[in-house]
């Protein structure tokens, strides 16, 4: 669920008759609480408008299967598996390279990618991203949908990081493209303390 | 789907101390101010309303009569190092260990599964040639935040000795206090583990599950 909420600002401080000097302006005036209650009017808006997306927004759990350049040996350049699940970078400044397909509906509307795992900080570099690929024109650069790196703000050791897909690729459009995630880990000093375990992608249909 | 949304109407143009007359009638007044206010607040009855329909619904849908569903995995399972890994076959339907590299191996596939569903069985079919043959397989859900030391639970182990060949089928439902998938919380993964005398290949996970 995400995180609703709805705080209003409006306060009414009572007037006192023979005692207040009513006036428009300043701090105790008529106009600052129009405002704020008009604020409060819109601030409700907004709730509504994000209960609306909540309601008819879908997840999709992606299962991680990263290839990397050596699919037979993901221990080297890659990405490997632990015990779990989790996906860890190979060692070195290299690190590790993966890519995985992503199965879409088609004329889905994507909303963001939650990524999950471990970063321990620098000097490690870590990046994860959905992207789609023209099927028709293999050599025009891929679209980046969304995308998060250790420099996101709110990077945490484990971390949970939401980021927005870009609206003008959100529409899944399986006849024209192919979608995939990537992930990119280099400087790599220590395997176990670098992870991605879980992507979720948020859609509408 | 209803379309839930709220737009305002009240809007508050500024008085002016010592300069406009503030009244109650007329455009600039106090009236049309509260009676924006108030139709803007019975607008957000209306809406709640709406909402409240809306999730109705959605839990109307949650508690009508499941039924059960199959869902089948061509196995893809990935290495767990340093566990030995499970070879690709040439013309084979899933992974394979066989005597020309080693007969042993450890993989791992994490699933996509629905969320709210009630999974209810694991099936598991594979082929197997004659000799001592140990096989294991088991699906797993553990948190969705990484845990030190990692934390599984087990949904269903299925272990399997036997000394002939030919196609098997190894099913076992579902711990049912682990079995409503839950992705707020949790993921799901099969590990699958092999020891084998000449040739292994492993054909489909099936899972049952009530939606």
């Amino acid at each position: 669920m995400s995180d609703l909420s709805y705080t209003p600002t409006f306060f009414h401080k009572p007037w006192t008759d023979n005692v207040s000097r009513i006036t428009a302006g300043g701090e105790d005036g008529f106009n600052v609480r129009f405002a704020a209650i008009e604020s409060d009017l819109h601030q409700v808006s907004t709730v509504v408008d994000k209960i609306a997306l909540e309601i008819v927004t879908r997840r999709l759990s992606v299962p991680l299967d990263l290839v990397g350049p050596n699919a037979l040996a993901p221990e080297s350049q890659g990405w490997f598996c632990d015990g779990t699940g989790a996906m860890h970078p190979a060692a070195g400044d290299g690190g590790g390279r993966g890519v995985m397909e992503l199965k879409l509906p088609d004329g889905a509307k994507l909303t963001s990618m939650r990524a999950i795992g471990r970063y321990p900080g620098g000097p490690p570099r870590l990046s994860v991203s959905i992207a789609r690929s023209s099927l028709f024109n293999g050599g025009r650069s891929p679209d980046t949908l969304a995308e998060l790196t250790d420099a996101t703000p709110g990077m945490a050791n484990p971390y949970d990081l939401t980021r927005p897909v870009d609206p003008a690729f959100a529409t899944v459009d399986l006849a024209s493209f192919r979608y995939f995630l990537v992930a990119n880990a280099t400087q790599v000093t220590d395997s176990d303390a670098i992870s991605l375990a879980a992507v979720q992608l948020f859609y509408t249909v | 789907m209803a379309d839930v949304s709220y737009k305002p109407t009240f809007h508050h143009n500024a008085w002016r101390d010592r300069l406009d007359r503030v009244e109650a009638a007329g455009l600039n007044g106090f009236n049309v101010r509260f009676t924006a206010i108030e139709s803007d607040l019975h607008q957000v009855s209306t809406v709640v309303r709406q909402i409240g329909t809306e999730i109705d619904r959605i839990n109307a849908n949650a508690t009508a009569p499941r039924r059960q569903h199959r869902l089948a995995f061509t196995p893809t399972l990935q290495a767990i190092p340093p566990a030995r890994k499970w070879g690709l076959g040439s013309g084979q339907t899933g992974p394979v260990i066989s005597d020309h590299d080693h007969l042993d191996g450890t993989g791992l596939m994490n699933l996509d599964l629905p969320h709210g569903a009630q999974l209810t069985s694991l099936l598991v079919t594979y082929t197997a040639g004659a000799g001592p043959t140990q096989v294991s397989f088991s699906l797993f859900s553990t948190p969705l935040h990484p845990t030190t030391p990692p934390a599984t639970t087990t949904l269903v182990d299925l272990e399997k000795s036997h000394d002939d060949g030919g196609i098997f089928h190894l099913s076992r439902d579902v711990a049912p206090a682990a079995a409503q998938v839950d992705l707020d919380s949790f993921r799901y993964f099969i590990v699958a583990k092999a020891t084998v005398a000449s040739f292994f290949s492993l054909q489909t996970f099936e899972l049952t599950y009530f939606a």
